[in-house]
């Protein structure tokens, strides 16, 4: 009940409240608390880093150590989501072999997110290295949109209300600068070019997107707008962009919005009654083609931010068949991330079993090496850089 | 019916009222869908800490103001009281006529700071008492109330066709 005297106020507010459109975000809600698990252990961390002044080793040591950091039983869900039946159709081939053994692979610093409910942790581990190191830790909400510039220098995340666009050193400086304001930070995540010097963002205020320079913060439009678009990646050589559209299927267009083409064999997940989630990577063009790593939530299932990360798979961006290492593989979903890197198909493929895996694989789907990671990651999602 | 579905069924349901709140607390379509997008996404995490589904809307509602008053700690900083308030509604102008009223009390709440416009969207949107608003704010009922006092005494300022019914600050 209004307080008597303030019936006349309350009658404005609710008008005024009407004014507001209806909108449906049960699916963003959903792809959002896929980033914001209870990843206690960062904040754990981050707690000490911030006592002990920056002292990563000992981050490090209790990241490793912290309980609460092992994968789920089960492989594959995050803590807290219900188990997951990973579809195998058709059945894995004989030649999978995710036991295979070899030197660790060299893939370079690997970078992660993680968070709890107050804050999120961006960390580093290079296989081979028996500890992660926290590297930065970051407000809660860059959980669902920070990224690492390709060249390991650099992280972005945005914040709101304002739509801030935050960029902040790798390299142990403590601060911060806001490139600028009005960026949508929910729906297009900003995106690393692969030359590590621009953003691809959507400006709010004009709805186009761009890239922002990442030393004046000036934007500038595609000139040919990527409307609409959801969840884009660039490709690891820079010659692609591919992002979700609004009904669901995937396009791939050129760096400057050009060329926009959708890929076929998204068609038929959607008409399997699955969904495109979120793009983690796409390979270089050089072959014309690139194969482009995403989640696919199973028969009927919305993106609920569980199943979205265990059902994924590699398409061709051509004609939509399955890559070359999904092949071999023989499974068409199978719980694994993969981040492409260089001119080819050439890729790092993280195994969400238990325990998760990482593993470097060539242009011909060939095995260069493989180790597990530390039990302290397995909640962390890998970043594709 | 599965946590997920529970979830899905409410958040589905309850969007349109949340979404109302979180644009008297924003201004901003965009920002609303921010904030409630926020909210839900919290509340799906906790849901299965939640014993009673029909408790997700009070935990949502209290993230959504936690999220703002947090908003309001981080920008407190950069935020500053400025001497000009928009233009008062002119005078003869029909204060019967909606749409205006509506332009009006936008303008009106956006001038003020996050928490005084975050008081008086609980108090006098969602009809919560003194300490209902407190306990979501998480400050004292004294903050409460000074807030609202300030945020009123800023809206009669702005709106003096809409003064009248705050002259008198009354507690539940």
């Amino acid at each position: 009940m209004t307080a008597p005297g303030y019936e006349r106020l309350h009658a404005a507010m609710a008008d005024l409240a009407a004014d507001v459109a209806p909108a449906d975000l049960h699916d963003r809600a959903l792809r959002t608390s896929r980033r914001l698990r209870r990843w206690r252990t960062t904040a754990a961390v981050a707690a000490v880093l911030v006592v002990a002044g920056g002292g990563t080793a000992t981050a490090a040591r209790l990241l490793a150590a912290a309980p609460g950091g092992t994968p789920p039983a089960g492989g594959g869900g995050w803590s807290g989501c219900p188990a997951v039946t990973v579809p195998t159709d058709p059945a894995p081939a004989s030649s999978y072999r995710p036991e295979e053994t070899g030197p660790a692979p060299e893939t370079g610093p690997l970078f992660y997110l993680g968070a709890d409910g107050s804050s999120t942790g961006l960390v580093s581990w290079t296989p081979g290295q028996s500890e992660p190191v926290l590297r930065r830790s970051l407000p809660v909400e860059a959980v669902g949109n920070a990224n690492v510039s390709p060249d390991g220098r650099w992280v972005s995340w945005v914040t709101s209300p304002d739509g801030a666009l935050h960029l902040a050193p790798l390299d142990g400086g403590k601060t911060d600068r806001v490139l600028r304001t009005g960026v949508d930070g929910r729906l297009l995540e900003p995106a690393w070019a692969r030359d590590s010097a621009r953003l691809l963002v959507r400006d709010r205020l004009t709805d186009r997107v761009g890239t922002v320079d990442i030393t004046s913060g000036n934007f500038t439009s595609l000139p040919t707008d990527l409307k609409d678009a959801r969840h884009a990646v660039w490709s690891a050589d820079g010659t692609a962009i591919a992002f979700i559209a609004p009904d669901g299927g995937v396009v791939v267009s050129n760096p400057d919005g050009s060329g926009q083409r959708r890929i076929p064999a998204v068609a038929d997940f959607l008409t399997e009654g699955r969904k495109v989630a979120s793009l983690q990577s796409m390979s270089g063009t050089a072959a014309g083609d690139a194969a482009l790593n995403l989640y696919v939530t199973a028969p009927g299932q919305e993106p609920d931010g569980c199943r979205s990360l265990v059902s994924n798979t590699t398409v061709r961006t051509g004609d939509g068949r399955q890559g070359q290492d999904e092949a071999q593989r023989g499974g068409r979903y199978r719980p694994y991330q993969a981040t492409f890197r260089g001119q080819r198909f050439s890729h790092v493929d993280r195994e969400l079993g238990h325990p998760r895996r990482i593993e470097l694989i060539g242009d011909n789907g060939e095995f260069l090496g493989g180790t597990d990671e530390p039990p302290g990651l397995g909640d962390y999602l890998l970043l594709n850089n | 019916m599965r946590p997920v579905e529970e979830f899905s069924s409410f958040a589905r349901s309850r969007t349109p009222a949340l979404l109302r709140s979180a644009y008297l607390l924003t201004g901003d379509q965009h920002l609303a869908e921010d904030l409630v997008q926020a909210s839900l996404a919290r509340t799906y995490v906790a849901w299965r800490r939640l014993k009673d589904p029909a408790n997700a809307e009070a935990y949502t509602r209290k993230v959504m103001y936690r999220l703002q008053v947090s908003s309001w700690r981080r920008r407190r900083m950069r935020e500053s009281v400025t001497a000009d308030v928009p233009e008062p509604r002119r005078a003869g102008a029909d204060p019967t006529d909606a749409a205006d009223v509506r332009i009006v009390l936008r303008a009106a709440l956006l001038k003020l700071p996050l928490r005084q416009r975050a008081v008086l969207v609980l108090r006098f949107f969602e009809d919560h008492t003194e300490a209902e608003a407190a306990e979501l704010l998480e400050v004292t009922v004294g903050t409460v109330k000074s807030q609202t006092a300030k945020g009123l005494a800023r809206l009669r300022a702005i709106a003096p066709e809409l003064a009248d019914p705050y002259t008198q600050e009354r507690s539940r």
